[in-house]
């Protein structure tokens, strides 16, 4: 394998793991809406 | 220095909460100060069913409705039939990822003329519900809730105007039975249906029929006396059998001599349409009020003839209330 030809895998593994790693991430991340219609006490 | 409290305001049970602690209705969170909703796009049931399902008898018979439900009630009846979803926690559920505009364009693509906010208590997903019906009503697609109407007037007429029905669960007129079996008051449901009257909202009431609990011949008579008075005589009102379940298995099936028996006494208190369900017989037919022809007859949620047209029975041409197009 020449040069440029594992410059080319490295890149991709590289971007598929990042793809993967934020894939992840936002898949686990919290999606919590705001509630309407509370307010807080003793402020 | 002490974390500040939340005070929910969307039901009647006011719940204040600290932090991380969630509401009794197990879909609110307090979080920093903050109350979260966590069900807001994760249905935990999704279906298409018939319109007649909800029950709504009287809004566009022989349609479909797009129907979604999360985890979650205001209420703890222990007679519920859908207890696994309505007394569950969201985390405790299978839960797909459905925000708003998925939801509308599902019911869309497969031809649903109205979505459904029912099986739990939608008032635990309001903020899924609004956003929801909002872009559903751009687009011309009706929406309707079956709700105890266990909800506080602020949220109730905010989300008003974008809501075109409700079929709302009264389960008795006693403050006793809200109180011992379901876990909440009465009175607050009571101003919840004067309130949907005034915005507009077209209304059916669903009645569980519960042995020894809510079968006496007074209870029958308060409440269709109640929703005559205060309704309106052309609000459909709907007996339904109840079937062992829950926390009532020790309770019989009701007896179809007492769901007749309830249809008889509503008649008789000046209610035009009043039905029996989850049972096979003629009362699940519709009868012009005024020539008392059979003008829609169901068998189950089968619509097997209709002759109401432009919102009139076909044979006297009398004005049938209702959501007809």
């Amino acid at each position: 394998m020449d040069r440029r030809g594992f410059l080319g895998i490295m890149f991709m593994a590289a971007a598929g793991a990042w793809l993967g790693v934020r894939g992840m991430w936002k898949r686990g991340a919290p999606r919590l809406r705001e509630a309407m219609h509370y307010r807080r006490l003793g402020e | 220095m002490a974390k500040t409290k939340i005070k929910c305001e969307l039901c009647p049970s006011y719940c204040e909460l600290g932090d991380y602690q969630k509401g009794s209705c197990r879909a609110r969170i307090a979080v920093d100060g903050k109350l979260y909703s966590l069900v807001y796009g994760k249905p935990c049931a999704a279906n298409i069913d018939p319109i007649e399902k909800k029950p709504f008898f009287h809004l566009l018979p022989a349609t479909t409705a797009f129907s979604i439900a999360t985890a979650g009630c205001t209420l703890s009846c222990k007679f519920c039939q859908n207890w696994q979803i309505s007394q569950a926690s969201p985390e405790d559920t299978d839960n797909a990822d459905l925000p708003p505009a998925n939801v509308v364009e599902l019911a869309r693509d497969n031809d649903c003329r109205t979505i459904s906010y029912t099986y739990t208590e939608p008032t635990v997903f309001y903020e899924y519900m609004l956003d929801t019906a909002r872009l559903a009503g751009e687009l011309g697609i009706k929406n309707t809730m079956h709700t105890c109407g266990y909800i506080n007037p602020n949220p109730l007429m905010e989300l008003s105007p974008h809501i075109d029905a409700a079929n709302v669960d009264l389960k008795s007129m006693s403050p006793d039975f809200y109180q011992d079996v379901c876990g909440g008051k009465l009175k607050p449901v009571l101003d919840a249906l004067i309130i949907m009257r005034k915005e507009g909202l077209w209304i059916e009431i669903t009645n569980l029929v519960l042995p020894t609990l809510n079968d006496s011949t007074e209870e029958f008579k308060k409440l269709s006396g109640w929703v005559a008075q205060n309704l309106g005589p052309d609000t459909p009102v709907h007996f339904s059998r109840f079937f062992p379940y829950y926390k009532l298995k020790n309770l019989p099936s009701t007896p179809p001599d007492t769901l007749k028996k309830a249809r008889e006494t509503a008649m008789a208190e000046g209610l035009h349409y009043v039905y029996i369900g989850n049972m096979r017989s003629d009362a699940e037919n519709t009868y012009c009020h005024s020539c008392k022809k059979l003008i829609i007859e169901r068998m189950g949620y089968y619509v097997a003839k209709m002759m109401v047209r432009d919102g009139r029975c076909e044979y006297c041409g009398t004005s049938i209330p209702g959501i007809w197009k």
